[in-house]
């Protein structure tokens, strides 16, 4: 093909001239998707420039009041109006929940994504893309997306601040390599892949993308919870033994690699409960710790560390007060781990964790700034807030 | 206070609940306290030891094994002259973590910083699970020494501590630029390094 071709110009595609390469089964190009893309190459920009899309597609001019119920029902696309650090929206595309070719009409998906985009698009956004679940069956042909990125190419890059493709595999990156040679330097400093969740975790709040499958309380914390409070509240030395270093690494990469572990029956763990329970304890410290920014915030962070100056008397009620300034989510995260250290502080007795132990542990865990140096002596400060925050429980999250 | 001749610096580092709050306790107040309390960042305890008749002002670092305070107790660790790796006998994990400490204090502290290996809560006899084999193998392995120890029972604490400064003074007096400044062949640097360091055990 190289000989009867005048000079590659995009050396990238050479990808594409010899699929030999062994390409995993799953690999989602198929020989249809190969005569797109080859003859979409060097001939590619008069391909997409002599064939008139827009009237083809008509997307753009059409009303947009159009109902769009058949598509969205699929909830394929979910757009979060707060979404990151600073309030700017996340469009969230979920590849799973594509439904099978034959059940969509990509044309009408495609309206629909501009239609939902076009309310968002004149101040900065973010899209965040799982391409978990992609298969054959539901994969919109790769000239539909040629399609798409052409027409929202002119309205809708500008303010797309970055977009993060989660779970990428060997075809979104030979489609993406193949979208190169069309998209400016500018949009492809915007791309992302992401292999591991916590590194979308870096880039954005992780509550509002790991929150999607319903209420505030990321799924792992709500399982790591559940099975704590039914296994180690009499674990002594819960949250203050430490475990093996190892093996929570590998719990971590399952865990962000999409795996729900059954600290009941994996086999690691099946007939071992005090591992089982270390594991678990050590991890949910572990989540704490490493998110972006503590749950305090780095932001109110200032405000938190004025709670030094405050008097013992007073005390309640500025921590009481300083909570009301959390995010609603942050605020809804914080009062269950809160709530579920009380009832490991309930049985001090046989863990020896009392709330002052408790608090040595999360105080950092849940406060430490990420974005500033913190003088040693704040830690009796944080360690005292996330004391008052377990004794006086009741009335500090009364509202 | 009265006139130290020298002054040295023992970190002392491993896992929570280990027992390195009650070690230092031991050595500076020979006293032991069962009660569960966790350290919070760093403490340090001071004592005056008499050592082939110098007197060493011998500070003890205690750090909290809490994984969040990693990055402060990292902040200690380039002060330090010695370290002091502990682990719990009864505690596997806390054994297999050593590696992860040894690995911290590569990456953060001085290049000639003393280490030792211990083996805390000896007197648990019946739970105990990791031989004094392994502890003396693994020490072995790092080329550092070895103590197992018990705080509640007062078993080896000063020995242990006792070893380490002489380690410290042998390195102290043995700084690299002394060794530089006129030895020019190297075989003979290492002879002579050898040499004073025999001397200097003489003396200890």
């Amino acid at each position: 093909m190289d000989a009867t071709h005048p000079p590659e110009p995009h050396p990238h595609l050479g990808e594409f001239e010899d699929p030999v390469d062994g390409y995993a089964d799953d690999d989602l190009l198929t020989p249809d998707d190969l005569s797109v893309s080859v003859t979409g190459m060097t001939p590619s920009r008069s391909f997409l420039e002599t064939e008139e899309f827009e009237t083809e597609l008509g997307g753009v001019e059409e009303p947009f009041e159009d109902i769009f119920n058949d598509i969205s029902v699929h909830e394929i696309i979910q757009v979060i109006a707060d979404g990151d650090r600073v309030g700017r929206p996340i469009v969230v595309v979920y590849a799973y929940r594509l439904p099978s070719s034959k059940e969509i009409d990509h044309s009408r998906l495609l309206q629909y994504l501009t239609q939902i985009i076009d309310k968002i698009v004149d101040q900065d956004y973010t899209i965040v893309y799982f391409h978990y679940g992609l298969r054959s069956h539901n994969k919109p042909p790769v000239r539909w997306l040629f399609q798409a990125y052409k027409q929202l190419d002119r309205r809708f890059k500008k303010n797309l601040k970055a977009l993060y493709v989660v779970h990428p595999t060997r075809f979104i990156r030979i489609i993406f390599s193949l979208f190169k040679g069309f998209i400016s330097s500018k949009f492809e400093n915007k791309f992302h892949y992401v292999m591991c969740i916590d590194e979308l975790e870096n880039a954005l709040s992780v509550s509002s993308i790991l929150s999607h499958c319903g209420g505030s309380i990321p799924p792992i914390v709500d399982q790591l919870i559940e099975f704590l409070e039914a296994h180690a509240l009499t674990m002594e030395g819960v949250f203050r033994k430490s475990a093996n270093i190892g093996s929570i690494k590998r719990l971590q990469d399952r865990i962000n690699k999409g795996e729900r572990i059954d600290f009941e029956n994996d086999p690691e763990y099946k007939d071992n409960e005090y591992v089982a329970s270390l594991h678990a304890s050590v991890l949910l410290k572990t989540f704490f710790r490493s998110l972006g920014e503590p749950l305090t915030t780095n932001k109110l962070y200032p405000r938190l560390a004025a709670l030094s100056e405050v008097s013992k008397a007073e005390k309640s009620a500025a921590v009481k007060e300083f909570v009301k300034l959390l995010p609603r989510d942050n605020y809804i995260l914080l009062k269950v781990v809160i709530k579920f250290l009380t009832k490991v502080a309930d049985n001090s007795k046989v863990n020896l964790m009392t709330a002052n132990n408790l608090s040595v542990v999360f105080g950092p865990n849940l406060t430490w700034p990420t974005d500033q140096e913190v003088p040693i002596s704040q830690l009796n400060n944080l360690n005292n807030f996330c004391y008052k925050l377990i004794v006086d429980y009741d009335s500090v999250f009364d509202h | 206070m009265e006139k130290c001749d020298m002054k040295c610096q023992i970190l002392l580092i491993g896992d929570s609940g280990i027992g390195k709050t009650c070690m230092l306790r031991r050595f500076a107040d020979d006293e032991f306290d069962p009660s569960y309390i966790l350290t919070i960042g760093v403490d340090y305890k001071a004592r005056i030891l008499e050592i082939s008749g110098k007197s060493v002002l011998t500070q003890v670092w205690d750090t909290a094994g809490q994984e969040r305070f990693n990055t402060i107790t990292k902040n200690f660790y380039h002060r330090a002259d010695a370290v002091m790796l502990v682990y719990d006998i009864t505690d596997v994990k806390s054994f297999e973590n050593i590696s992860k400490w040894m690995y911290n204090i590569d990456e953060n502290a001085k290049d000639n910083i003393v280490k030792m290996l211990i083996g805390n809560k000896c007197d648990l006899k019946d739970k105990r699970v990791i031989s004094r084999d392994r502890g003396e193998e693994m020490a072995r392995e790092y080329g550092i020494s070895f103590h197992e120890t018990s705080a509640k029972s007062n078993t080896n604490i000063d020995a242990a501590f006792d070893d380490i400064i002489r380690e410290i003074i042998v390195k102290k007096t043995l700084t690299p630029t002394e060794m530089h400044n006129d030895v020019i062949d190297p075989t003979q640097q290492k002879e002579d390094y050898v040499q004073n360091v025999l001397k200097l055990c003489c003396q200890l």
